[in-house]
């Protein structure tokens, strides 16, 4: 296979690159107990005020972390602290720097700690409940260079030093300490701390907090620090969302609402047609000559995929239930509110949806959209129904079909990765007269269908889903034969099967179900297992049965129940199938199980 | 024991050889087979392999950098054994993965290119990577190389992952493009 000369390739480029990726070795990371690791960060702090008190009565020079910190060097970090090996009392604590080392950036220091019980008992029992009791602290804000990162810059990468720390004043019966702490942002951060506040990035280090002993006789304690800080852009001007924003569920109403007008940052789009049978446009449409994507702003500026988008993924499917859509970023942020028009192969995109990404919600550093009411096309991150057409009969037989293509982690062939679908069968159910409000929301429809517990919507009790699968082309892709297996090796996979009530289920990873006997609570799935294993060639059908039970009767909203199965194989299966629910006594659902099983 | 004293044990042909090699590099190995395989005990016999490999070979060879023949060695028998379990069953790991995202970089055009060997192979990816800024070729051959998952890679530059995919979309892209300009069909 071509990618795999590409992979074996690879395996013989220079050494230099190799070396250069290898991965870090990671400091081994000792045990210690909770309740030690809080000591030890307690005592840490008593460290380091020690020891910048120590170095002033030492006659050190006598210079802020924070100064030290900008001007450390190699050649004269020994300069700037006290001798290795030499000591300094101060109110009955003994601080020896054992050794010291400066990158020119971050300061690497050990110093050994030692005072007399008498003058300072420190006992496990002080710090119980987390904190140090008793310890009086106050802060005194010492910042020697602001970092500023100007809101309209758009530069990436950006990376600006802030220099200063938080010096803590701790006494403690009544011994005087003072203790530096490092400053990011306007926080006082822990070890190891990477975190981001309006598109900047914090990283703040600090290390190797280790006590090696504690006792009662002689408190003693050896520990190493350092510090770094860095304050670093790491993408053009946008705002992350909320925590409780990407956090939610994609089609959380609140997602909705909290995108609406509000900052703007569409570099990361994903236009669709909306669900069930949205097209973007008929793909006899598509051209060779017109760009897939292009959008014009009102200052006539043209974005095509040669100027400015890079498109990921896009679908004009054939089938009346697929959902259209192109899946894009940007080179520099658009203003959503000032796009003329969207074109798609020329022709002009009249209605629609404009999203972020869905994997772009669900990451740390999305942007908001910005969705302006007047815009050439509806701007909405929910997906909405916005038709649905043509279900096959009454009989309890329904087709359904690919919707669209996940790849995970786990999955090993090819083949396997590409048929990993999320099927979906929508109830059958004709909307018409569709209402919308000005944000594409579905306000109003009427609906006709039918109401049958098999169909139009399931009452509470257990169910056996009848499916089958038909294996309609053999491509396992095998990456190294080279060749195709002469099978399909399938199994239910255990990532999506779901019940819900709602318009449009929502498939949840590792939510799912294998066994034959499920539970669903609405569309939570309680037991996930693998179903079945086994091997079919191309035009073999297998029937699948996988039991669940509707906790609650499936009523309210649009009258249907959607049902999604997916399944992992080496080969594509994507032609119609039948699918049956049939209700059962609870008592007999496994019985009739083993029954169909067997049949 | 610096790669020098290691290479002389096994000149030496001093069993120590390979458990110097297992001290200094045997994470390193794992980490390599562990990222195609999935597999603990898979990588642990991967890097066992590794090790009787190298034995076998060294000397009369003497690699002027051990620890990237070692590698090299662990990832080619990893990607065999993978190859060889394939063919069996399915399981999981980065391969696949990889090899779909590699495949973007394949040129669609049919007929104009020319079929090159390996060696040119080698010699036109080892330009492309001269031609990348420093990071995106370390997460290009994180992943590539190394096999290495996107979230470890985010993880491990301290990057988020959506960037990281960025990342390597744009070296793909870029790799396509030397490709096709040169005219290539693999």
């Amino acid at each position: 296979m071509k990618n795999e000369r590409i992979l074996y390739n690879l395996g013989k480029v220079d050494d230099k690159y190799i070396i250069e990726a290898a991965p870090e070795k990671k400091p081994v990371k000792k045990h210690i107990s909770v309740k030690w690791g809080i000591i030890a960060a307690c005592l840490c702090i008593a460290v380091m005020s020690v020891g910048i008190g120590s170095m002033a009565s030492a006659g050190a020079l006598n210079k802020s972390f924070g100064q030290l910190f900008h001007t450390l060097s190699e050649s004269n970090y020994e300069d700037m602290l006290f001798d290795i090996n030499k000591s300094a009392t101060d109110n009955g604590v003994t601080v020896t720097l054992t050794q010291g080392m400066c990158d020119g950036k971050a300061l690497y220091a050990i110093e050994k700690i030692e005072f007399d019980p008498s003058v300072l008992t420190l006992t496990e029992d002080m710090f119980a409940d987390g904190n140090c009791p008793n310890w009086e602290i106050s802060n005194v804000i010492d910042v020697k260079k602001t970092a500023a990162l100007p809101k309209e810059d758009l530069a990436v990468d950006m990376a600006v030093e802030m220099v200063g720390g938080i010096h803590q004043v701790i006494e403690h019966n009544k011994h005087s300490m003072t203790v530096l702490l490092i400053y990011g942002g306007d926080d006082i951060v822990d070890t190891d701390s990477n975190f981001f506040e309006d598109n900047t990035e914090f990283t703040v280090h600090q290390r190797n907090v280790q006590p090696s002993s504690f006792n009662g006789d002689k408190n003693y304690i050896e520990c190493s620090f350092d510090l770094t800080f860095n304050i670093k852009r790491s993408e053009p001007n946008y705002y992350t969302l909320p925590e409780e924003i990407y956090q939610t569920d994609y089609y959380n109403e609140a997602l909705d609402k909290s995108l609406a007008d509000v900052t703007i940052n569409p570099w990361f789009v994903y236009f669709s047609s909306g669900t069930g049978t949205g097209k973007i446009l008929d793909t006899s449409l598509k051209s060779d000559d017109k760009p897939s994507l292009e959008i014009t702003l009102n200052d006539g500026t043209v974005y095509t995929e040669e100027k400015g988008i890079h498109i990921h993924k896009d679908y004009f499917g054939k089938d009346y239930d697929q959902t259209d859509f192109i899946e894009c970023d940007f080179d520099t942020p658009i203003d959503v509110a000032n796009i003329k028009s969207i074109k798609v192969y020329g022709h002009e995109l009249k209605k629609g949806i404009v999203a972020p990404g869905k994997e772009r919600v669900m990451s740390e550093d999305r942007g908001k959209l910005h969705l302006p009411a007047n815009s050439p096309v509806e701007f909405s991150n929910k997906f909405t129904q916005v038709d649905v057409v043509d279900y096959e009969g009454s009989s309890g037989k329904i087709k359904y079909r690919v919707n669209s293509v996940e790849i995970y982690d786990n999955i090993f062939a090819t083949g396997a990765d590409k048929s990993i679908v999320d099927f979906e069968r929508l109830e059958r159910v004709k909307f018409s007269n569709i209402k919308y409000d000005d944000k594409g929301k579905l306000i109003k429809s009427d609906y006709s269908g039918t109401y049958d517990s098999k169909t139009g919507r399931l009452a509470k009790g257990y169910y056996i889903l009848e499916f089958e699968v038909e294996v309609t082309n053999i491509d396992a892709n095998n990456m190294f034969s080279g060749g195709t297996f002469d099978y399909a090796n399938t199994y239910i996979f255990n990532k999506f099967f779901s019940a819900c009530q709602y318009d449009r289920y929502s498939t949840r990873t590792n939510k799912m179900v294998g066994i034959p006997m499920v539970y669903l609570k609405e569309d939570e799935v309680k037991r996930t297992q693998q179903y079945g294993d086994f091997r079919l060639k191309k035009g073999q059908t297998r029937k699948l049965h996988l039991g669940f039970l509707m906790t609650d009767n499936n009523a309210g909203g649009p009258e249907q129940i959607a049902l999604s199965v997916g399944w992992g194989s080496s080969a594509d299966m994507e032609e119609y199938k039948t699918i049956d629910y049939t209700y059962f006594n609870a008592t007999k659902i496994i019985e009739e199980f083993e029954n169909r099983k067997e049949k | 024991m610096d790669d020098n004293q290691i290479l002389d044990l096994y000149w030496r042909r001093s069993e120590n050889a390979i458990s110097e090699t297992a001290n200094k590099y045997g994470k390193y190995c794992h980490y390599i087979a562990y990222n195609i395989l999935r597999d603990n005990g898979d990588s642990e016999e991967c890097v066992n392999d590794t090790y009787l490999k190298a034995w076998e070979i060294i000397p009369p060879h003497r690699p002027n950098r051990l620890s990237t023949f070692i590698g090299k060695i662990t990832r080619n028998l990893a990607l065999n054994k993978y190859k060889h379990y394939t063919a069996q069953k399915r399981g999981s790991g980065q391969v696949s993965l990889a090899l779909d995202e590699l495949q973007e970089c394949l040129s669609t055009n049919n007929g104009m290119e020319k079929v090159i060997d390996d060696l040119t192979l080698t010699d036109v990816l080892n330009r492309f990577l001269a031609s990348l800024p420093s990071e995106i070729r370390k997460v290009f051959m994180r992943r590539y190389w190394y096999l290495s998952s996107i979230k470890d890679i985010a993880d491990d530059f301290k990057i988020s992952e959506s960037k990281t995919k960025m990342m390597l979309l744009r070296a793909r892209k870029e790799l396509k493009k030397i490709l096709e300009k040169e005219g290539i069909a693999l």
